[in-house]
């Protein structure tokens, strides 16, 4: 988790000078940054790589990948899924796949990003067959084995926030990792600071400004090295609250327009999305953010549950990328699940917890309108224990290959220790 | 047992000034406060909030006559406000449970009780979007009637309740078709832990028990009035099942088929790692978050002695000599829901909207019936920290301090019906009420300069609407403090 004092963090600040001061001058100097431009900014000399972004998309509760990007061409697939398959394009019936390549499909809710995926030079690519060995099917076991990468640490960190740790300059912005959650997400746990909002329009203090200045005295200035964990963390949360308040104070969700004609589904995940664009577009160097979306444990009534969910998926993403415009050549948005799903139905019409997942990654330089990684396919003696989708593409490859290609290196050793990678080519 | 303070000492504490530096230890940072007395620790665990009404009980009775009280809810007259709930809130609407149980929380006098069923509640939790309102009503009363009883009676209302039984699919788990969902989440989060020894064959042999577990929904016009268990052996998969854990059964066909699913349920309920992990998360959720061992080890004994009786176990922790430990002391964080009821109860804001402070629960994502995933909101103050929770929990007590909220109002002429003189008397006033003054005094100071200079913009004694302004500010900036997290 959190530290729970400032001089156990990574050190930001310069001998002499406190972090409050630093992280003011560093909002005022990204701020003057910002009015020479957002592009030329964004490439000025001096920055470290952090011009670039990722975003961490978690679909919570087990996404049913084989529904949203579905191997309709499998032999096995139609007779697994009799009645809440999705159905070969071209074929007449409720639910009919748009086509992705010989043997994926996307689900028809996903107009959006079909279009992406089949555009000239896309840059919307999935990987399927997903997942890590040995597989673990609880949902908070496995969200936590994504958000760590399998890193045994105790306490447990997360990946992003040991690739924080790893490329950490003395020249890093106040805010290079934020998360649009009330809780800060596993993979940013750790001893590198990162932030959570629940929503960018919680960014402003309420109140007078005697009551700023005295609350901010409390929470900056009392002495809390003799205080038990919880007491100093309820601090140092106050003081991230205040230093956020003024790192983001040109940040307003209210009067944001989205350019280019985009337009955000109202509902959590557009919100979020759509405060991340607005957040990049300010050039205040945050290169990661988590944002979530919940909804995905459909154990029964999956063929209406996974339509309202992959449409707002679909014209989330594809909003952001909309009104990110030619700024999206920085950004890389990636989802993760906790895990895919059993390939056969279930009697109720829905699917159990399963093994192998997909991951979509669009933005940035992806290689994009193709269906990466090994297909083991859905054949029997294929399947682990003759029924769970083998994760053949570990979600570390895909997540080193972003770091490494898009982000500009990391210290896999670190950041994914014990893993083996084998290239994805997603980037 | 652990040391007591004489009721003397106890009305000193909680009426008296704010408390004083140890004398003669000199030192420049600020003294650490006193220990916050063994009483209003108790009630900051074993109630919603240390209101008036709730010490003033404290006082009266004393320690130990006060939790025999509280452990017998059903010697408490609640009728005031149990008669008054169907008023409150429209029966079948889809928040009914949470305004009812904020209700509880707010009003009731069995506060131990609610305090357990708040905690049941989430053990098991379920998510109203997946089940029907009138499900989780009725399980937040069972569970009230029997949270008291053994953790085995617990566990079969749970797996018989309609809102579980809705919420991890039992209803359409049949014989031609297992659906795992129940049998994993029974194992892994309600009984024995997701290291407690099962296997994923012993997934699916359970779901094979449960199979024919379903409820009838009473439906009157269009709305869902009332639903209830029922087993329907058709569906139900009579044969041989055995679990690596060490239970098996013959199978049972016919209409007693559900008793191969009480069998594993009292199996579970009775296996050892159930009563370590479910003790752990109870004195987690009533001491620490890194409850001693000791008396970890002593409340599991008892759990295990009593044959899982709740009442014996919540007794133990609140009679364990480690429960007053210094360390233990204001060293929960509140979720949400808490730090919401917690206020209200504090500023002894009478009859408020209930619904409409839902609704805020909702912007702190701390709902009862809401949380989406069958682990349940977590019992640890780490994920209630952050400024992603502290912000909008900030905004909170602002608006509730202005009455902001809708059908919301601080009697502010109750809680000071003589008027403090002066900001030190303000703000010690303020902090007793809100934070049994367990602040540093550096706190203390800026507060008051804070109220000084603000009632020093005022003719001398100042009357309460002209102080008014000016309270509502400090009681904001107290509910603000990084203190008012804790419990």
């Amino acid at each position: 988790m959190q530290s729970s004092s400032d001089d156990q963090k990574p050190n930001n600040a310069g001998p002499g000078q406190d972090r409050r001061t630093f992280l003011k001058a560093g909002a005022l100097a990204t701020g003057a940054m910002t009015l020479a431009g957002p592009l030329s900014a964004r490439s000025g000399a001096g920055r470290r790589g952090g011009t670039k972004v990722t975003v961490v998309l978690f679909q919570r509760g087990g996404a049913d990948h084989l529904n949203l990007y579905a191997p309709t061409g499998d032999p096995f697939y139609a007779q697994l899924r009799p009645t809440i398959g999705v159905l070969p394009p071209g074929s007449t019936g409720a639910v009919v796949g748009l086509p992705m390549s010989t043997t994926f499909s996307m689900h028809p809710a996903m107009t959006g990003l079909h279009a992406r995926f089949t555009a000239p030079n896309s840059r919307l690519g999935i990987v399927h067959a997903v997942g890590y060995l040995p597989y673990n099917r609880s949902h908070f076991e496995s969200q936590d084995l994504y958000e760590t990468g399998l890193a045994p640490g105790s306490p447990p960190d997360g990946w992003i926030n040991r690739h924080l740790q790893v490329t950490s300059t003395t020249q890093d912005p106040p805010v290079r990792a934020l998360a649009l959650r009330p809780t800060l997400p596993l993979s940013m746990a750790g001893s590198y600071p990162c932030f959570t909002v629940a929503t960018m329009q919680d960014l402003t203090f309420i109140g007078q400004a005697d009551m700023r200045v005295t609350l901010e005295a409390i929470t900056d200035t009392t002495p809390t090295g003799a205080m038990h964990a919880q007491q100093q963390l309820a601090y140092q949360s106050g003081i991230d609250a205040f230093d956020l308040i003024d790192i983001f104070a040109g940040i307003n969700p209210a009067t944001y327009v989205p350019a280019n004609g985009a337009v955000y589904p109202v509902n959590a995940i557009g919100q979020a999305l759509k405060e991340v664009a607005e957040v990049i577009k300010a050039n205040l160097g945050v290169e990661f953010y988590a944002v979530d979306h919940n909804g995905w444990d459909h154990h029964a009534g999956l063929v209406t549950a996974i339509n309202n969910t992959a449409t707002q998926l679909s014209q989330a993403i594809n909003a952001f990328f909309t009104d990110l415009g030619t700024l999206g050549v920085d950004v890389v948005l990636v989802t993760m699940s906790e895990f895919g799903r059993i390939p056969a139905e279930n009697g109720s019409g829905g699917t159990d917890h399963g093994v192998g997942g997909a991951m979509l990654v669009a933005g940035g330089a992806v290689n994009g309108g193709l269906v990466h990684g090994i297909w083991p396919g859905l054949s029997q003696q294929a399947m682990i224990s003759g029924r769970f989708l083998a994760p053949s593409n570990d979600f570390r490859s895909v997540l080193r290959e972003i770091l490494e290609v898009h982000m500009g290196g990391t210290d896999p050793n670190i950041v994914f220790p014990g893993h083996v990678h084998a290239p994805i080519g997603i980037l | 047992m652990p040391p007591r303070l004489s009721r003397r000492e106890l009305a000193r504490r909680l009426v008296g000034p704010v408390r004083k530096t140890t004398s003669g230890h000199v030192t420049s940072r600020p003294v650490a406060p006193l220990p916050l007395s063994f009483e209003l620790h108790v009630l900051s665990r074993a109630t919603f909030g240390a209101n008036a009404a709730a010490v003033a009980e404290m006082q009266q009775m004393g320690f130990d006559t006060w939790l025999e009280w509280q452990l017998s809810p059903e010697g408490i007259d609640d009728s005031h406000l149990e008669n008054s709930l169907p008023g409150l809130i429209a029966p079948y609407a889809n928040n009914a449970a949470d305004v009812r149980m904020m209700a509880r929380a707010i009003h009731s006098r069995r506060q131990l009780a609610w305090r357990m069923t708040y905690f049941l509640n989430n053990h098991f939790s379920t998510f109203r979007g997946d089940t029907q309102p009138v499900s989780e009503t009725v399980e937040d009363e069972v569970f009230f009637k029997r949270c008291f009883s053994s953790f085995a009676n617990v566990l079969r209302l749970s797996a018989t309740s309609p809102a579980m039984i809705d919420f991890l699919d039992s209803q359409v788990n049949i014989a031609s078709s297992p659906n795992e969902n129940y049998a994993r989440e029974l194992m892994e989060l309600h009984t024995i832990g997701v290291n407690g020894g099962y296997t994923e064959p012993d997934v699916a042999a359970a779901a094979r028990v449960f199979t024919g577990w379903s409820r009838v929904n009473v439906v009157t016009g269009t709305v869902t009035t009332s639903s209830y268990f029922q087993f329907r052996s058709n569906r139900h998969d009579p044969g041989p099942k055995s679990l690596s854990l060490g239970w098996s059964t013959p199978g049972v066909a016919g209409t007693n088929g559900y008793l191969e699913g009480y069998s594993l349920l009292d199996f579970l309920a009775a296996h050892p790692n159930t009563a370590t992990r479910f003790t752990e998360k109870l004195c987690r959720f009533f001491v620490s978050d890194q409850p001693p061992a000791a008396l970890l080890a002593r409340v599991r004994q008892t759990f295990v002695s009593t044959g899982g009786n709740l009442k014996a176990t919540v007794r133990a922790i609140f009679l364990d000599d480690d429960f007053a430990a210094a360390v233990n002391k204001k060293s929960k964080v509140h979720d949400g829901f808490e730090f919401v009821a917690n206020a209200v109860r504090r500023l002894a804001i009478g009859a408020p909207n209930l619904a409409s402070l839902n609704n805020h629960v909702g912007l702190l994502r701390a709902q009862p019936h809401m949380f989406t995933l069958p682990t349940g909101y977590p019992e640890i103050g780490p994920p209630w920290q952050g400024a992603g929770n502290v912000l909008p929990r900030w905004k909170f007590a602002d608006q509730l301090v202005r009455n902001q909220i809708g059908g919301v109002s601080v009697p502010w002429s109750t809680i000071f019906p003589v008027l403090p003189v002066g900001g030190a008397a303000w703000v010690s006033s303020l902090l007793a009420r809100l934070v049994d003054s367990e602040v540093p005094t550096t706190t203390v100071m800026a507060l008051t300069a804070f109220m000084n200079a603000r009632l020093s913009t005022l003719p001398s004694n100042p009357t309460l609407t002209q102080v008014l302004p000016h309270l509502r500010d400090l009681t904001s900036l107290v509910l603000r403090i990084p203190e008012a997290q804790l419990n």
